[in-house]
């Protein structure tokens, strides 16, 4: 799979391998993108392969579509009139506009690969999903455990319901 | 919820993934979350949401500081920008319980001083403070970052108490003595106020007895508060305040304070006041009376909220300036608005959103009244009556004219002449059905009032309802336990001379599963000194107190707590926890 970052520049090129043997091909700018890549790329070059053991390539894909989209924004050119801030803001909720399931593998993704400004737009966009949801339906949408004991669960409840609002 | 649907759960979830998100980027997501509801599920997803909401919770409120401690919230919430404390039961505010009764900031206050240096906000409510307490305040580690103090009809403070915490809380944005009982010692805290390099935005002190206030300190004051939008004050005379007004033209909202001679000819001739151009609520005038209309008039079209309850106004003063009050959507006074004032409110005011008309004997609300507002006023969401006559077809009109009631409160007046249509049972059903969002409800009326019908029709149609207060109400256990069959959100619950015994109101309170606390005034079974061992649930205190001197009849206040019994009751309070009596 091929990202392109701007063609009138002869770019490096960076290869990045999924948890599921994906490769993918981006430009420097794009991975630079992320702080934990930018890292890598400066610690052992652009020769070899980068494996990310822990983001499968789907979730991956969509991580370099948002690297790509906004190291574009960031490159002025001459023929064309600048992104503005609203277009990116409509690109960015159009982005996160995705199943619970994704933004929540998304969060593990951009925090691994420590992309701020990506972590910040999703964790907005899951906060957006558990507003009126009970904490079994959280629970559900993001695949997370109930570690309480049957005595803690009481104790919750009795505290949430008498205590404190 | 039921236990099987939990362990479903459980199992359930155990084949799904755990939870991976670091504590830093869950409170990225938290950070975002602020409804009071919405945190409350996420504290129960699991250990860790739980640990990070109590690291990035920035408001709590505490309905009931009996029902939990200080040292629960600290060991819970780590970092609190905002503090809701609640002391006494709602009673307190009619002097229904006794001054000793207890609700004491102290022991919190101490502990939030210690804790929560980033606190912006403290309101108190119903709590007995004291002038050492006001020191804690002072000397915490929050005064240099608090924002607001609200002091709600608390009592035990003195205006001298207030010197230090003006002193050391320098950010102070609003300071508000709302309804509170203050002892006037000397006006110096003022003084030191308007010393500040004011970041003041409301400033309440519109409360009897505050009258040591020297003039010239409050005009230094508002001069250098550029962003007051809030002042009320009680006991100055309109007429000395013509400097002040004449430097806030940032107001909106003024509480004014007496107007004894607003009107007088002498003084109309010479002087108008000088309202300031935003000014959109008023409140306070004391003793206004209808000759000082006239000054009041011009601004009425721009008043969104009006409180009369301390004016004089007659049933005619009022007509004359509610005729003007275009814009109004918040009403307070007394029933000397009387039918002819609802209808003229049902004619001029027809984006009223709430009206609360309170008892005195210079007046009186019918059905006729009643009918009017229900008819003209369709976005009421708060109606509190004192009347003197109701029907059932006027209960229906309301259910029928004003489908967005959150609030209803109906009290009969106990001197009311008239025969009343009794029983309202069917009306109230109508107005129920009607007002399908309604919260919070009080039907105090006369005893035939509500038979056992009417208290099984507010469970049956009051499915939303979160608050209930009835008085002289139902004929039996009967009524009652049709009513908490039905009552499941039902959180708080106040009874007044109603004829249900102490076998009732167990199976009452064990049948509601949302019920935080009961209040019982005036029970056959208290005064009979029944044992109320019926009474006797996990987590439940059960207090019975004698009333305050003069009042007959005792006293039940029914809470569940994770505190246990508390310790500061007054004398003669008994206390029943499970099959335990503690006398104090």
């Amino acid at each position: 799979m091929h990202f392109q970052g701007s063609p009138n520049m002869a770019e490096k090129r960076v290869k990045l391998i999924s948890s599921d043997n994906d490769e993918f091909e981006v430009d420097e700018a794009v991975a630079f993108e992320s702080e934990t890549l930018r890292n890598m790329i400066q610690d052992t070059g652009t020769n070899v392969p980068i494996s990310i053991p822990n983001v499968s390539s789907d979730i991956l894909a969509k991580v370099l579509e948002y690297c790509s989209y906004h190291a574009e924004t960031m490159e002025t050119h001459d023929d064309k009139p600048p992104i503005t801030d609203a277009q990116i803001r409509e690109w960015d909720a159009d982005f996160v506009d995705v199943h619970p399931a994704t933004l929540y593998s998304l969060i593990l993704a951009a925090n691994y690969l420590n992309i701020k400004n990506l972590l910040d737009l999703i964790c907005q966009a899951v906060a957006n999903n558990i507003r009126g949801k009970t904490a079994v339906e959280i629970r559900k949408i993001l695949h997370i455990q109930d570690d309480f004991t049957y005595e803690e669960e009481m104790e919750i409840r009795r505290e949430t319901k008498w205590a404190f609002d | 919820m039921v236990m099987g649907v939990v362990d479903a759960e459980k199992l359930e979830s155990r084949k799904s993934l755990p939870c991976g998100m670091s504590d830093e980027t869950l409170a990225c997501v938290l950070n975002h979350i602020e409804s009071p509801q919405d945190r409350a599920a996420v504290s129960m997803v699991c250990q860790q949401w739980r640990r990070v909401d109590g690291m990035t919770r920035k408001f709590v409120t505490i309905a009931n500081m009996y029902a939990t401690s200080p040292a629960s919230l600290t060991r819970r919430f780590k970092g609190l920008e905002g503090i809701k404390l609640k002391g006494k039961p709602r009673a307190a505010e009619y002097n229904l319980v006794r001054s000793d009764w207890g609700g004491y900031g102290e022991p919190w206050l101490k502990v939030l001083g210690r804790q929560y240096a980033d606190l912006h906000i403290l309101q108190l409510r119903r709590l007995t403070v004291l002038d050492s307490d006001l020191e804690l305040i002072a000397s915490s580690t929050f005064s240099s970052a608090l924002h607001v103090l609200h002091l709600h009809k608390c009592v035990g403070f003195t205006t001298k108490g207030l010197l230090p915490v003006v002193r050391a809380c320098r950010s102070l944005r609003r300071l508000s003595l709302e309804d509170s009982e203050v002892e006037d010692k000397g006006g110096e805290w003022l003084h030191a106020l308007a010393l500040n390099d004011s970041t003041l935005e409301e400033l309440h002190f519109g409360v009897l007895g505050i009258e040591a206030i020297d003039i010239e300190d409050l005009t230094i004051l508002v001069e250098k508060s550029k962003s007051l939008v809030c002042l009320k004050v009680a006991e100055i005379e309109l007429l000395d305040m013509i400097d002040v007004l004449q430097r806030v033209p940032s107001l909106e909202d003024l509480g004014a304070g007496s107007c004894n001679y607003l009107g007088a000819k002498d003084v109309d001739d010479f002087v108008s006041i000088p309202w300031p151009k935003k000014l959109n609520a008023l409140s306070g005038m004391w003793s206004l009376m209808d000759s000082g209309l006239p000054q009041i008039l011009p601004i009425a079209p721009n008043l969104i909220k009006l409180d009369l309850k301390y004016t004089l106004l007659s049933c005619e003063g009022h007509c004359l300036l509610l005729s003007h009050c275009f814009s109004l959507q918040e009403l307070q006074t007394r029933n000397t608005l009387g039918d002819d004032g609802m209808e003229t409110l049902s004619r001029s005011c027809k984006g009223l959103k709430k009206l609360r008309v309170e008892d005195d004997e210079t007046g009186a609300i019918t059905q006729r009244g009643i009918v009017a507002v229900a008819q003209g006023c369709e976005q009421l969401v708060q109606l509190i009556l004192y009347v003197a006559n109701i029907s059932n077809a006027a209960l229906a009109m309301v259910g029928q004219g004003c489908p967005h009631l959150v609030d209803v409160r109906i009290v009969l007046e106990p001197s009311a002449r008239y025969a009343p249509d009794f029983p309202l049972d069917d009306g109230l059903k109508l107005m129920l059905k009607g007002c399908v969002n309604l919260r919070r409800l009080a039907v105090y009326l006369r005893y035939g009032g509500l038979t056992d019908k009417g208290m099984e029709y507010i469970g049956v149609y009051g499915k939303n309802l979160q608050w209930l207060l009835v008085g002289c109400a139902g004929n039996s256990d009967v009524g009652l336990a049709n009513f908490a069959h039905w009552a499941q959100r039902i959180q708080r619950l106040e009874i007044r001379d109603c004829p249900f015994g102490e076998t009732g109101m167990a199976e009452a309170v064990s049948a509601m599963s949302s019920l935080k606390y009961l209040w019982v005034q005036g029970s056959r079974a208290l005064e009979a000194g029944e044992k109320l061992s019926a009474l006797s649930l996990p987590c439940l205190n059960v207090e019975v107190c004698p009333p305050p001197a003069g009042q007959p009849g005792g006293q039940l206040f029914a809470y569940y707590s994770l505190a246990g019994p508390r310790k500061d009751g007054p004398t003669g309070l008994k206390t029943f926890i499970s099959n335990t009596v503690k006398d104090q």
